[in-house]
């Protein structure tokens, strides 16, 4: 019975040892000269890693939405000439990029993903009176984006999200020479953001 | 038989100057009161040839376990925790393992320690200290030889290297699995 009872003993206490290692002593020599190598492998356990929430954070950076037209200024008259001095074509600013070279002015807006996880964004622009593409009273507005786009999570190797496919862009642009004084909302840009 | 007798008494008188040196009067002319005493001394003859005997004491392997931390996402940086957060802890299994090394050579002996990690397990590294300086897992441990005067003993060198794992193995490690191997080169300087 005693013997019984000493091998269980035994048996509980190699259990609990668990993986053990012991330090050995290795020796190595040389005549004149010298190279050796002595190695030890490592083991590891680990638990299960955490399954990470999904965590939500998009940027929409909108540029200025107010355009105005500035009319054609004539400039003076220089008799010496006859023609006028420091005449201005008439052009559209306060967009993000003033006085395009065809007088338009143009403004955008970029959606950055920085979640951890993908999300969908839509751009849509709506208006009853300045429909995208479609003059009115001389005045083209003009809407530049996709419908619906995926932007995979945030890359940290590209916080700003330039050019990654974490990020897409957007524009509206005004155009033309207006027939009359108008003052209010052409239209209404919408930016929709879903998991 | 006179030259026979004449002989062995040459060699008995040879026999026995033995290492007795003859003791010689010279007419150096001069002073006999005074004479210059020069004395020529040469450094200690050390062999030519080097002999390296070194001992690595190390463990027959090392266990160690990760805990993962639980990071928040931060969107600033794209990546889970903030600066300086690490992905998880490592401990040791047991006390804190040591490798020791020591020379018993008459030449300097260059020892360094480097991780490899197992393949698919790139992001796990191993940091180094050593008892001697401050570069980690290398350093030199100068000859046991006592040079200045070889015939004193000399002194056996020796370094002990403490470590650190690093980084992450990214998954989960059910049981225990090799994830890398340590390894102590040893290099003789001569």
């Amino acid at each position: 019975m005693k013997r019984i009872l000493a091998l269980l003993l035994a048996c509980a206490l190699v259990a609990n040892m668990g993986a053990v290692a012991w330090a050995e002593e290795k020796s190595f020599t040389g005549n004149d000269e010298l190279e050796a190598t002595a190695t030890a492998e490592v083991y590891a356990i680990t638990d299960e890693p955490p399954e990470p929430e999904p965590a939500y954070y998009v940027t929409v950076a909108w540029e200025s939405m107010a355009f105005s037209f500035e009319g054609a200024n004539a400039g003076i008259w220089n008799a010496g000439k006859h023609t006028y001095d420091g005449a201005v074509k008439g052009h559209w600013t306060g967009g993000g990029t003033d006085n395009n070279s065809d007088g338009s002015s143009s403004s955008k807006i970029t959606i950055t993903n920085h979640s951890n996880v993908e999300v969908t964004a839509a751009c849509a622009y709506v208006s009853d009176n300045y429909k995208s593409g479609t003059p009115r009273n001389g005045v083209t507005v003009t809407f530049k984006g996709l419908v619906s786009t995926k932007l995979q999570a945030g890359d940290a190797d590209n916080i700003a999200g330039i050019d990654g496919d974490n990020q897409t862009t957007a524009a509206v642009s005004v155009s033309g020479v207006p027939e009359e004084t108008v003052t209010g909302t052409v239209g209404t840009v919408t930016i929709t953001i879903s998991s | 038989m006179k030259r026979i007798l004449a002989l062995l008494l040459v060699c008995v008188v040879l026999a026995n100057m033995g290492a007795v040196a003859s003791a010689e009067d010279y007419d150096l002319g001069g002073d006999p009161a005074s004479s210059e005493v020069t004395v020529t001394t040469y450094a200690a003859k050390l062999p030519d040839e080097k002999t390296y005997y070194v001992t690595v004491t190390i463990p027959s392997a090392l266990y160690c376990s990760f805990t993962y931390a639980d990071l928040e996402w931060n969107p600033s940086t794209h990546t889970y925790g903030d600066s300086g957060d690490t992905a998880g802890t490592w401990e040791w299994d047991g006390d804190a393992p040591e490798i020791t090394v020591t020379n018993y050579s008459d030449a300097a002996v260059e020892v360094s320690l480097s991780f490899k990690p197992v393949t698919g397990y790139a992001g796990i590294d191993m940091k180094f200290e050593n008892s001697i300086d401050s570069n980690g897992g290398s350093t030199t441990l100068d000859s046991a030889a006592n040079e200045s005067n070889p015939t004193e003993a000399g002194e056996a060198t020796s370094v002990k290297f403490s470590m650190e794992m690093t980084g992450s193995p990214n998954v989960e490690l059910a049981s225990e699995t090799q994830i890398g191997t340590v390894t102590v080169t040893l290099e003789g300087v001569y």
